[in-house]
């Protein structure tokens, strides 16, 4: 528009050609930009399944799982808000660069080259500093919540249990003379618990009792697991 | 100035540019309302009507939805006179608006200018080195008898209301009226002349 002296129409028709032009525009690239870069997540997500699947033989649900697991809230919110700022500047330094054309179509190309080169760069360090900003502002957050906060409750229990007590007995049984009592204890482990393989029924015992080492040394392993109380002093 | 006085001084002057300046993206229509559009509160009623009239003004009524990619040269020019006189300012400026052009085409740009001139009593500062044009505009006027308009010569008074400014490195060579600049006999008068 400006080689053809529409900008100068503009502003001889008395219209302000930032409030027309620019505005619109920074407005649209500040928006729209964290949209866009939701998309092109996804996009990039889809494409790495694609390959880790078709390409690397990875299993589909090893991938998904991955992604949950590897993926902190913190590094999304901050990839939702730095397109803000980023597109903000692509946009502005187009606008910018581009307004102060000069020199034909030749200018037009020059003009274009040079919005991309400092656009570029300019992501590059703005995304530099607003990484800083953002880090510095999760470490402050999570330290004042830290401090404020009550003792966290320690999560020992998984949301589903390892191993389901089929069938639990007590019994008391007295020969002539206190010698304890007897727990027997009839265990089943879920088949499909990530820690299976390591929760065999002796350690259930241990859990039980609360403690490894005097049980331990007091505890069996058979099919029905058994054990014997302290004596009662 | 400042931008915002500027834009009120703009609001009494209207501007031809070289090319014409047409804005790409819109319609002819659309072009020659813009103002009245964008910066005032006219109904859009009447502002149809108004862009019809100029559009009529110039003979380019039939090409008022058409985009300006599809115009030639002369009719661009002629939608961008358009543009500038919807808003009735009291002033014209011209910028090379022949420039470019064939003859025939050219002449037509002049009989608007005169029209316009003669017409709608608007001042007109014409920026041309195509002496031929600025000799036409300076000699000639437009007479309305009816619905007809006529570009006839015009009398000696007429002609001598016409002011002409040469322009050399900056600085005035030459001012007077078309036969004052025929008359001329400053060397870079007689050279642009012949």
């Amino acid at each position: 528009m400006v080689v053809t002296d529409q900008i100068n129409a503009l502003r001889a028709l008395g219209t302000d050609p930032v409030r027309k032009l620019v505005v619109p525009r920074v407005l649209a690239g500040f928006f729209m930009t964290p949209v866009l870069t939701v998309i092109s997540d996804t996009v990039g997500i889809l494409g790495g399944w694609l390959i880790a699947v078709y390409q690397l033989r990875v299993a589909s649900s090893l991938y998904w799982t991955s992604i949950t697991e590897a993926l902190y809230l913190q590094d999304a919110w901050m990839g939702i808000i730095k397109p803000f700022f980023l597109g903000y500047v692509i946009v502005t330094i187009g606008c910018h660069v581009g307004l102060r054309t000069s020199g034909g179509t030749q200018g037009v190309g020059r003009s274009t080259t040079s919005a991309v080169v400092a656009a570029s760069v300019a992501v590059i360090a703005v995304d530099f500093f607003i990484t800083r900003l953002l880090v510095y502002a999760v470490v402050l957050m999570a330290t004042s919540s830290i401090r404020d906060a009550p003792a966290l409750e320690r999560r020992s229990a998984p949301e589903r249990p390892a191993v389901v007590f089929d069938k639990v007995s007590l019994a008391v049984r007295r020969q002539g003379r206190a010698e304890g009592s007897e727990l027997y204890v009839a265990a089943r482990s879920h088949e499909d618990h990530p820690r299976r393989q390591r929760l065999g029924k002796s350690t259930i015992l241990k859990l039980i009792l609360g403690s490894g080492g005097r049980t331990a040394a007091k505890s069996g392993c058979t099919d029905r697991a058994s054990t014997t109380c302290p004596k009662s002093t | 100035m400042s931008e915002v006085d500027l834009m009120k001084v703009r609001n009494h002057l209207g501007m031809v540019f070289q090319e014409g300046a047409l804005f790409d993206s819109l319609t002819v229509a659309e072009n020659v309302g813009y103002k009245l559009y964008e910066e005032t509160d006219m109904p859009l009623d009447d502002v149809r009507r108004r862009v019809e009239e100029v559009l009529g003004f110039v003979r380019l009524s039939e090409h008022i939805d058409k985009m300006p990619s599809e115009l030639s040269g002369g009719q661009r020019r002629r939608v961008a006179i358009a543009r500038a006189m919807a808003f009735k300012p009291p002033t014209l400026l011209y910028d090379e608006a022949t420039t470019g052009l064939d003859p025939i085409t050219a002449t037509t740009i002049d009989e608007e200018v005169l029209k316009l001139r003669d017409l709608e009593n608007v001042s007109s500062i014409v920026v041309t080195h195509q002496l031929r044009d600025a000799f036409f505009v300076a000699t000639h006027e437009a007479v309305q008898d009816g619905n007809n308009i006529e570009i006839t010569a015009a009398d000696a008074k007429k002609c001598d209301e016409a002011e002409f400014i040469m322009l050399k490195d900056g600085l005035i060579t030459f001012e007077g009226n078309a036969a004052e600049l025929r008359a001329s006999t400053d060397p870079y008068v007689r050279t642009f002349l012949s």
